[in-house]
C-alpha cells in the first residue's frame, strides 16, 4: 500500500469516529471517574490505599489508577465507539462505491484497524492530559510526564488495541455486525475480570506467562504493583485509610521486564482477530450484509426455528397495534411505540417476554437472576429507543405524524419506561414486600435508564454510547460494591434512599429535559 | 385552504425560503425549481416538521405554526429520501402508521396496499423492498389516513415508468377531492395532473398560475429548426437550446429566443417544460 493512500484511509476512518458526539460523551464519563475516583484526604478516603496507609498523589500513582479506570470503561466503551463503520458506509451509500475499488480487503481493515485505534489512542491520551491538570490541582509531587507515557503505552494501549482489532472483525463478519456483536463482546468484557481473583488469590503473588491473555491488563498491573509494595492488598478506587499513618510514595520500577515482555505480548495477541477479519470480510456483498434479502444458511435455519414462537408473539403485537388505533389520543401512540418497541427487537422481545413469565412462577431464589436477565435484555432492546428512527430514515414520517417530534421525544422515553415495568413488575411485586427498597431502586433505576437512553440516542445519533455505559453501569450493578450509587436497578441491594431519590430525580429532569426539546432543524 | 404568508426559513446567513407567499386550495399544485430553490424546506415546514423562521401558515384560517397538531391530523406527508424500520413486514409498518394516525379500520390498510400494488408482499419484510416498492409503501402510509393536505416530495423518484404513469393518475384522482402538494424537478410529473404550479427560485416564489398560462406565454419563444452543425454551432451561444439532436447530417434544434432566432426556424408547440426553461431564459435575459 502507498504511504498516500494509507494517509488517506487512515486520516477519513480517523475523522469519521472523531467527529461523533458519543465519543465526547465516553471522554467526558472516563474524565469524570477518573477526576471522582482522586478523592481529597480530607474525606478520609483516598484514591489508592495500602494496609491503610494512602499513596501520594504524584505522577507514577495518578497515572496508574488513571490507567486502571480508563482501561477498565475504555476496555468496554472503545469497542462501541470504534465499531459501526459497516453499518455507516451501508446507510449513508457508501458501502458499494469503496467495495467496488481496488483497495484491498487486507488494506481497507488494516487502515480501518489503524484509525481505531489512533482514535481511541487519542482518547486516551486526552485522558491522560487531563489528569496532569488534576495533578496540578490536587498533586502532591512535580509533574512527571514519563509514567504517565509509560502507562499510556503499555497499560493502556494494548487494550485499546484489542478493542479496535474486534471492533473491525465485528464490523467485517456479517454475523457480527449487529446487536449480538454488541452482546458477545459484553460477555468478552467481563470474562477478563477473572483474570483478577485468579492471580491475586491465596497463592504467591507474581506476573506468569498467562496473564498475557489479560490484555486489558488489570492482573498484571495490579500484580506488578503488588509486588512493587510486597504487599497482597492493594485497594484502588477510593478507600478509607488512616491520616495517623504516614503517606506513602509509590516507587518507580513497576515496568520489570517481565511486565513489558507480558504488555508487548498482550499487544501481539490484541492484533489476532484481524486475521479472520480479514478472512471473513463480507466485502458489502449484498446477499451477506443484508439479512433482509435473501437470507440463507444459519440464518434461515435460525428463523426456521423461532417462526413458530415469533408467529404468537406478531399476532398479539398486531392486537396491540390495533388496540393503540383505537386508543385516542397520546396513550395510542404511547401504545403503538411500545408495539413498535417490541416488534423491532423480536428476540429480545422473545426473551424478555420469557423472563418476565418465568418471573412470576419460578421460586424466590432464581427470582433475582431472572430479574437481571430480563432487565439486560429490556436495556438492549431501548438502546436505540430513539436514534431508531434516524438511522432507519422515518424521521420525517414520524415527527409529521400527530403529536410530532417533539411529542415523540418523550414518547419514547415513556415506551421504554412502560415496558421495563411490564417486564419487571411481576418480579418487584412478589419481592417488594422483602426488599421495598430494592423494588423502588429498579423503578428508579428504569425511569433514569429511560430518559438516558432517549437523550443519548438523540444527542448522538445511534445506540452505542447509552449502550456502553449502560452495560458498564449493569456490570457494576451485578456486583455487590457496597456502594449505593452503583446499584442503579437495586440488584445489588446497595440502594440507600438518597440514592433512589437521586436517580428518580435524575429521571424526571431527563423527562423534562425531553419534553422541552427543540423541534429538530433538518430531518 | 392552505393560506402561506410572507415564510422565511433561515439558515445561518442563508435564506433557504425567502417570503413566500401563496393560497392554495383543492387541486394538485405542482411545486418546481431546481435543486436547492427550496422546494423541500418549503414542503417541511409544512409538513410540520421544521419551523419557519417569519410568517405564518394557516391551515383554513388556523395556525398551523402555532398548533401544529391541527395540520398534523388532516396530513399525509411523503418526504424525499425515507426509509422503513427493519424487522418489520409492510403491513406491520403500515399497522404501526396507522396507530400513530388513529385510523382504525384495519380493512384501510389493506385497501391502500391494493392501491399500490402491494397486497400480495404486505408480509414481507419491508426493508427487503425494492426502492420503487419501498416509495409506493410510502404513499401507502401517506394515505392512510385519508388526508386532506397530501404533500408528496419528489414521488416518482425510483419508480418505473409503468408506477411512475400510475402515481400520476392517482396523485391526479386524489386532487379532486383535496389539497395535493407535489414538489419536484421533473416537470413532466405534473405536467398533465397539477392544477397549478408554484415555481421557486433561490428561495423565492417567480410565479404561481395554471400550467396553461406558462404555456401560453410561452407562445412565440419556442422554435424548431433543421441545420446544418457549422448554422448550430454558431447559434448555440445566442439562443437556450431546449433539445438537439442529430438527423443524418444536420441537428433537428429545438430553442427558445424571444424572436424567430434564424431564417430556418419555425415556431414550435412548447411542452410545460420548454414553456418554463423558455421562461428562465426570458428572465435572465431581462436581469443581464
Amino acid at each position: 500500500m502507498n504511504a498516500g493512500l494509507c494517509q488517506a484511509l487512515v486520516l477519513n476512518e480517523w475523522r469519521l469516529r472523531s467527529r461523533r458526539i458519543s465519543s465526547v460523551v465516553i471522554l467526558l464519563a472516563v474524565v469524570a471517574l477518573s477526576w471522582l475516583m482522586v478523592l481529597d484526604p480530607q474525606t478520609g478516603k483516598a484514591m489508592m490505599v495500602v494496609h491503610r496507609q494512602r499513596l501520594a498523589y504524584d505522577s507514577q500513582a495518578l497515572a496508574f489508577a488513571t490507567t486502571l479506570m480508563a482501561s477498565l470503561l475504555f476496555g468496554l466503551a472503545g469497542f462501541y465507539l470504534a465499531r459501526g463503520r459497516s453499518q455507516q458506509d451501508l446507510r449513508c451509500g457508501t458501502a458499494a462505491v469503496l467495495a467496488a475499488t481496488p483497495v484491498a480487503n487486507a488494506q481497507l481493515l488494516g487502515a480501518r484497524w489503524l484509525g481505531a485505534f489512533g482514535f481511541l489512542l487519542s482518547l486516551g491520551t486526552v485522558v491522560m492530559l487531563t489528569i496532569w491538570v488534576l495533578q496540578l490541582v490536587r498533586g502532591e509531587g512535580s509533574l512527571q510526564p514519563l509514567p504517565y507515557l509509560q502507562m499510556l503505552l503499555l497499560g493502556l494501549a494494548p487494550g485499546l488495541m484489542l478493542c479496535a482489532s474486534l471492533a473491525v472483525l465485528a464490523d467485517a463478519w456479517a454475523p457480527l455486525m449487529g446487536r449480538r456483536g454488541d452482546l458477545l463482546y459484553w460477555m468478552l468484557w467481563m470474562l477478563q475480570f477473572a483474570f483478577v481473583p485468579a492471580s491475586l488469590g491465596t497463592g504467591a503473588i507474581e506476573l506468569s506467562g498467562w496473564q498475557v491473555f489479560d490484555v486489558n491488563g488489570m492482573s498484571p498491573l495490579l500484580v506488578g504493583l503488588s509486588t512493587l509494595l510486597d504487599v497482597r492488598h492493594v485497594s484502588v478506587g477510593g478507600s478509607p485509610f488512616d491520616a495517623a499513618l504516614p503517606v506513602l510514595t509509590m516507587p518507580a520500577g513497576l515496568w520489570s521486564r517481565e511486565l513489558v515482555a507480558l504488555r508487548l505480548g498482550s499487544m501481539m495477541l490484541a492484533l489476532l482477530p484481524l486475521l479472520p477479519a480479514v478472512l471473513l470480510f463480507h466485502r458489502y456483498a449484498p446477499d451477506r450484509v443484508q439479512p433482509r434479502s435473501a437470507a440463507g444458511g444459519w440464518r434461515l435455519a435460525m428463523q426456521g426455528l423461532l417462526r413458530p414462537l415469533r408467529r404468537p408473539v406478531n399476532l398479539a403485537l398486531g392486537l396491540l397495534l390495533g388496540a393503540a388505533a383505537r386508543l385516542p389520543g397520546m396513550p395510542g401512540r404511547w401504545l403503538a411505540d411500545l408495539g413498535l418497541l417490541l416488534l423491532s427487537q423480536p428476540l429480545l422481545a422473545l426473551a424478555m417476554g420469557a423472563g418476565a413469565l418465568a418471573g412470576v412462577f419460578a421460586p424466590a431464589e432464581v427470582r433475582p437472576a431472572l430479574l437481571a436477565g430480563t432487565l439486560c435484555a429490556w436495556g438492549l432492546a431501548v438502546a436505540d429507543v430513539s436514534s431508531r428512527d434516524l438511522q432507519s430514515g422515518t424521521l420525517a414520517l414520524a415527527s409529521a405524524a400527530p403529536g410530532g417530534a417533539l411529542e415523540r421525544g418523550w414518547r419514547q422515553a415513556l415506551a421504554a419506561l412502560g415496558l421495563g415495568l411490564l417486564l419487571a413488575l411481576p418480579a418487584l411485586l412478589r419481592s417488594a414486600a422483602d426488599a421495598p427498597l430494592a423494588a423502588l431502586a429498579c423503578v428508579a433505576g428504569l425511569l433514569f435508564l429511560s430518559a438516558a437512553a432517549t437523550l443519548l440516542g438523540r444527542l448522538t445519533q445511534g445506540p452505542r454510547t447509552f449502550l456502553a455505559l449502560f452495560l458498564f453501569a449493569f456490570y457494576l450493578d451485578l456486583q455487590r460494591t457496597g456502594v449505593p450509587a452503583l446499584d442503579l436497578l437495586g440488584l445489588a441491594g446497595d440502594a440507600s434512599p438518597a440514592s433512589v431519590s437521586g436517580y428518580a430525580l435524575a429521571g424526571v429532569l431527563g423527562f423534562a429535559a425531553l419534553r422541552a426539546g427543540p423541534w429538530p432543524r433538518r430531518t | 385552504m392552505l393560506h402561506i404568508q410572507d415564510v422565511v426559513k433561515t439558515f445561518g446567513k442563508h435564506n433557504a425560503v425567502d417570503g413566500v407567499s401563496l393560497q392554495l386550495e383543492p387541486g394538485v399544485v405542482g411545486l418546481i425549481g431546481h435543486n436547492g430553490a427550496g422546494k423541500s424546506t418549503l414542503m417541511q415546514m409544512l409538513a410540520t416538521l421544521t419551523r419557519p423562521t417569519r410568517g405564518r401558515i394557516l391551515l383554513d384560517g388556523q395556525d398551523i405554526v402555532a398548533r401544529p397538531e391541527l395540520m398534523r391530523r388532516r396530513l399525509g406527508y411523503l418526504p424525499q429520501d425515507f426509509g422503513v424500520y427493519p424487522h418489520l413486514t409492510a403491513f406491520e409498518f403500515l399497522q404501526y402508521f396507522a396507530a400513530l394516525k388513529g385510523v382504525r379500520d384495519r380493512r384501510r390498510l389493506h385497501e391502500m396496499l391494493e392501491l399500490v400494488n402491494l397486497h400480495e408482499q404486505a408480509g414481507r419484510q419491508a426493508a427487503s423492498f425494492s426502492g420503487g416498492m419501498r416509495q409506493r409503501l410510502g404513499i401507502a402510509q401517506a394515505l392512510l389516513g385519508d388526508p386532506d393536505v397530501l404533500i408528496v416530495d419528489e414521488p416518482t423518484a425510483g419508480l418505473d415508468p409503468e408506477e411512475r404513469l400510475r402515481l400520476r393518475h392517482l396523485l391526479g384522482d386524489l386532487g379532486r377531492q383535496r389539497l395535493v402538494i407535489v414538489s419536484t424537478h421533473i416537470v413532466s410529473d405534473v405536467e398533465n395532473m397539477a392544477t397549478r404550479l408554484a415555481i421557486l427560485r433561490q428561495g423565492r416564489l417567480v410565479a404561481y398560475e395554471t400550467p396553461d398560462a406558462v404555456l401560453a406565454r410561452a407562445a412565440g419563444r419556442v422554435w424548431t429548426a433543421l441545420l446544418a452543425p457549422a448554422a448550430y454551432e454558431a447559434l448555440r451561444g445566442q439562443v437556450q437550446v431546449l433539445h438537439a439532436q442529430p438527423q443524418g447530417s444536420r441537428v433537428q434544434v429545438r430553442m427558445a429566443h424571444p424572436s424567430r432566432p434564424c431564417a430556418e426556424a419555425e415556431p414550435a408547440l412548447a411542452s410545460l417544460e420548454e414553456a418554463l426553461m423558455a421562461q428562465r431564459h426570458a428572465d435572465e435575459r431581462v436581469a443581464a
